[in-house]
């Protein structure tokens, strides 16, 4: 399980990962996040939706509600203009950690 | 945990039917709390416990356990409001002040009430020939009796509406407590300074002119009041259901 903080973290890029393949809902949102991660990204669920109110202010993302298959109602995200500028940032800025800490700890597998 | 001795009540309480459609509604109760999640804000998560209940239900799983399982994956409600309040501030402040202005109009309209009643028992009395230290005794009892009538049907009330009543700083309790006791001392000291200074007729003349003037002020406050309790009420972000 990864720590809450770095959870807490990622959430906003991660929902913008979701989203960037099209419109979803919060709850397919949690579960395609925690699939993806193999059950190792996982938070208190409720959690979502004050982030997803949050970069909807910032016009990130964008809402409506719309009947789903299933005849409920649903309150559907999808990721705007402003919204794809800025999962590139985020993107850059994630893989500068990931490779810095790709650089130390991957070496590891070559030295042995 | 506001939820613990629910879950424990289902778990131990097992002659009890659960309704899963009542249990919903009390979960989304225990969500209204000083405005930090709005109406749209509470229907999105009960969109979400509903598809996370069906989805459990589907999974083998009863319709109390599924509903168990997905409240405690959503969180506390507690801490839903605190993370919700971050981005309700405002909201939050309205829904305080509209209910600063609900408690003030409340407290106004009772007082004025008991006023009237006392004023129009007062003029029978006096017309009915009785003392006036005996009609002052009697006067005293009958406001003192329909203060008591008027908090006795208010708590009343506030318990069927199962409020708790939370959040009200001690502070707050302390500061209310002190204005509501200074106030009448210092208003009957300034009416004996009064009447013993001046003579009766001056008296009875000035009391009638303030009693203008404090009328015209009266309807002029409540008036105001209204105005922003109309104008608060507005607001989506303000919910009473």
């Amino acid at each position: 399980m990864v720590a809450k903080e770095l959870v807490a973290a990622s959430t906003k890029p991660l929902v913008l990962g979701v989203l960037s393949n099209g419109e979803s809902y919060g709850y397919e949102i949690i579960r395609q996040i925690r699939d993806r991660s193999g059950g190792q990204l996982e938070w208190s669920e409720g959690m979502l939706y004050p982030v997803l109110h949050r970069m909807e202010k910032e016009k990130l993302i964008v809402s409506s509600w719309k009947v789903g298959e299933n005849g409920r109602k649903r309150k559907y995200y999808r990721i705007s203009a402003s919204g794809k500028r800025s999962m590139a940032v985020e993107r850059k800025q994630w893989l500068a950690v990931h490779n810095t800490l790709d650089s130390f700890w991957g070496a590891k597998k070559c030295l042995s | 945990m506001a939820g613990g001795s629910q879950y424990t009540r289902f778990i131990l309480g097992s002659e009890k039917v659960f309704e899963l459609e009542k249990e919903i509604k009390n979960w989304k109760d225990a969500l209204v709390d000083d405005g930090a999640i709005n109406a749209e804000e509470r229907r999105e998560l009960e969109s979400h416990l509903r598809e996370s209940i069906t989805a459990l239900h589907s999974k083998g799983l009863n319709e109390q356990e599924a509903f168990f399982v997905a409240t405690n994956r959503l969180g506390p409600p507690s801490d839903l409001q605190q993370e919700f309040a971050k981005n309700n501030l405002a909201g939050r402040w309205r829904y305080r002040l509209f209910w600063m202005l609900v408690g003030f109009l409340s407290l106004r309209a009772a007082g004025s009430t008991v006023a009237a009643i006392t004023k129009v028992m007062g003029v029978v009395m006096a017309f009915s020939g009785l003392s006036g230290s005996i009609s002052g005794i009697a006067l005293l009892v009958i406001t003192v009796t329909f203060w008591i009538g008027i908090f006795t049907i208010g708590f009343r009330k506030r318990q069927r509406l199962g409020w708790s009543g939370e959040g009200l700083p001690l502070t707050w309790v302390v500061a209310l407590g002190a204005v509501l006791v200074i106030a009448p001392v210092v208003s009957t000291c300034g009416l004996l300074v009064q009447s013993r200074l001046v003579d009766a007729s001056w008296f009875g003349e000035a009391a009638l002119y303030s009693a203008y003037g404090g009328f015209a002020l009266n309807l002029l406050i409540v008036a105001l009041c209204f105005t922003i309790l109309l104008k608060l009420n507005d607001r989506d972000a303000l919910t009473l259901n």
